[in-house]
């Protein structure tokens, strides 16, 4: 489980983040939704260490992890796919998944490598491209694999709606309710509350960087105007 | 004639690629152009002189020991000077190596003086080997021979080792580099120990050809760059072939025009690849989003 306790964060005199608490079972599909510049991605990259915390807590299955070096984060199994991706342009489609696995070196990861490469027969078909040669929606899928290469508990991923064409949207999030399937505990951050409420089982609002709703996906699904007002929509 | 000018070429091509590597290495991993370069491997140099003259080392062992030393100073400099920059401009690591350059230079002069040694090569007095009539002096084959195996070496450490692939994707994205697990402070300091080790090498070898002092480097360092230039700084094999044919070009210049016009074409070379083609003949415009 993956647990967030009070946590705030702050760029200079600028409050992200104010006593965020959220909780993420584990096996479960949860997201976060947002307006731009509520702080959801500000929440992930404090999760896996690239942003400090000002005060309060994460936990992992128990263990606190704040305030760890990103690198002892992914160690001890939290992968993120960043906002816009993060595809490496002048790494191969298959330098990118492997670098994926680097907490993992010593290990035979061809077993993960071909799995991997078994749930995105697109990005299969380009194993020798080079990252930057991608779409949009083919980056997406690589990001997702290269996290999954690091044999995740915990798979974090930040807007993978942004700037795709609905109909790949829905085959991203396919795959990560399928991802979600094999056992692995899903945090996503996303805008589109629709697309959020259809797979996650829990969600949370954020607003200026506080938690302003939360509840199952039935609660939510009940009050969408609710969810439409927080989001500005 | 011409065959005997081209391998020369070459050999000096692979000093200057060795320097252009080392500085190379540095700069695609942490963005920062070492100025310093060039007096690091001027110091690790005059180490293997002291060890060969003062201790009397036999010189593979005091070879072997200067390279060593270039490796851990680079690794410091990174530790000492470097790391507690991170995080401000990378303008600031850059004035900083300009710095040391100047204190690595006084220092030398402290200890050495200012005036020139002869720096020992085992293979100065060697008969040079016979390649299809072409008379082939036992120094260039060397030269050639390690700028060959550098380039094989770290063109296979870059690719086919986890260290080396951590320190590739350091320097196209360092936020994602991190989330996968790599440490950006340790790929910074094994690519400046790579840098001094390489540099070191380049200095020992230069060193008998060209007397030692504490200018040693000076000319290797521009020419390195303009090779590099040439080549394309973003790509190692592109910055090796670059340096290999600019030391061709100014050999030839040097022999069928005009001696003082071998100096020349290195900056000739500078302006226009930078004008025509700014990314390097082999290089690529670095793509910074993904």
């Amino acid at each position: 489980m993956l647990e967030v306790k009070d946590l705030s964060v702050r760029y200079g005199s600028v409050e992200a983040l104010h006593d965020v608490s959220i909780k993420v079972e584990t096996g479960g599909l949860v997201a976060i939704l947002g307006a731009n510049g509520a702080g959801k991605s500000t929440l992930l990259r404090t999760i896996s260490g690239i942003v400090k915390a000002a005060s309060g807590n994460v936990a992992l299955d128990g263990t606190a992890i704040t305030g760890l070096r990103p690198e002892e984060i992914v160690r001890r199994g939290i992968a993120h796919v960043p906002e816009g991706r993060g595809i490496l342009p002048d790494f191969t489609v298959r330098e990118n998944l492997m670098i994926g696995a680097y907490v993992r070196r010593g290990q035979d990861v061809s077993p993960d490598y071909r799995r991997v490469m078994g749930m995105f027969p697109a990005i299969e078909r380009r194993e020798r491209k080079l990252g930057y040669t991608l779409s949009g929606g083919e980056q997406q899928m690589l990001a997702i694999g290269r996290a999954l290469m690091a044999a995740p508990q915990v798979l974090l991923a930040d807007e993978l709606s942004l700037g795709l064409a609905p109909i790949i949207v829905r085959q991203v999030f396919a795959t990560l309710d399928q991802v979600r399937r094999t056992g692995v505990t899903v945090l996503v951050v996303e805008q589109n509350a629709r697309l959020a409420m259809k797979f996650a089982d829990y969600l949370y609002v954020l607003k200026y960087g506080r938690v302003v709703m939360e509840g199952p996906r039935e609660t939510f699904a009940k009050s969408t105007d609710l969810v439409d007002a927080y989001l500005g929509a | 004639m011409i065959a005997n000018l081209i391998v020369g070429g070459l050999a000096a091509g692979c000093l200057y690629a060795m320097v252009a590597i080392a500085i190379v290495i540095v700069l695609n991993i942490t963005d920062i152009a070492n100025f310093a370069q060039g007096e690091m491997a001027m110091l690790t140099t005059f180490f293997a002189y002291w060890l060969l003259d003062d201790l009397g080392l036999p010189w593979w062992q005091a070879v072997a020991i200067a390279a060593v030393f270039g490796l851990v100073q680079g690794v410091i400099v990174q530790q000492v000077i470097i790391r507690p920059l991170i995080g401000s401009p990378v303008l600031s690591a850059i004035i900083a190596t300009l710095g040391l350059n100047v204190v690595l230079n006084s220092v030398a002069g402290l200890i050495w003086g200012h005036q020139t040694y002869t720096f020992p090569s085992p293979f100065a007095f060697s008969a040079p080997f016979h390649v299809g009539g072409v008379a082939v002096p036992v120094t260039s084959v060397v030269n050639i021979a390690v700028g060959l195996a550098i380039i094989l070496g770290m063109t296979l450490f870059l690719r086919a080792t986890w260290t080396g692939m951590g320190m590739r994707a350091a320097s196209q994205n360092q936020t994602v580099a991190r989330l996968m697990g790599v440490s950006i402070t340790k790929s910074s300091a094994i690519a400046w120990g790579l840098g001094g080790l390489v540099g070191g090498i380049a200095g020992i070898l230069v060193a008998p050809a060209v007397f030692l002092d504490t200018n040693l480097m000076g000319a290797l360092l521009i020419k390195a760059f303009a090779g590099g230039v040439l080549g394309g700084l973003n790509s190692l094999i592109g910055v090796f072939l670059g340096c290999l044919a600019l030391g061709v070009a100014e050999n030839l210049t040097s022999a069928y025009l005009s001696p003082s016009f071998g100096e020349a074409i290195t900056f000739l070379v500078i302006i226009a690849v930078l004008i025509v083609r700014p990314e390097g003949v082999f290089g690529h415009v670095k793509v910074r989003k993904a």
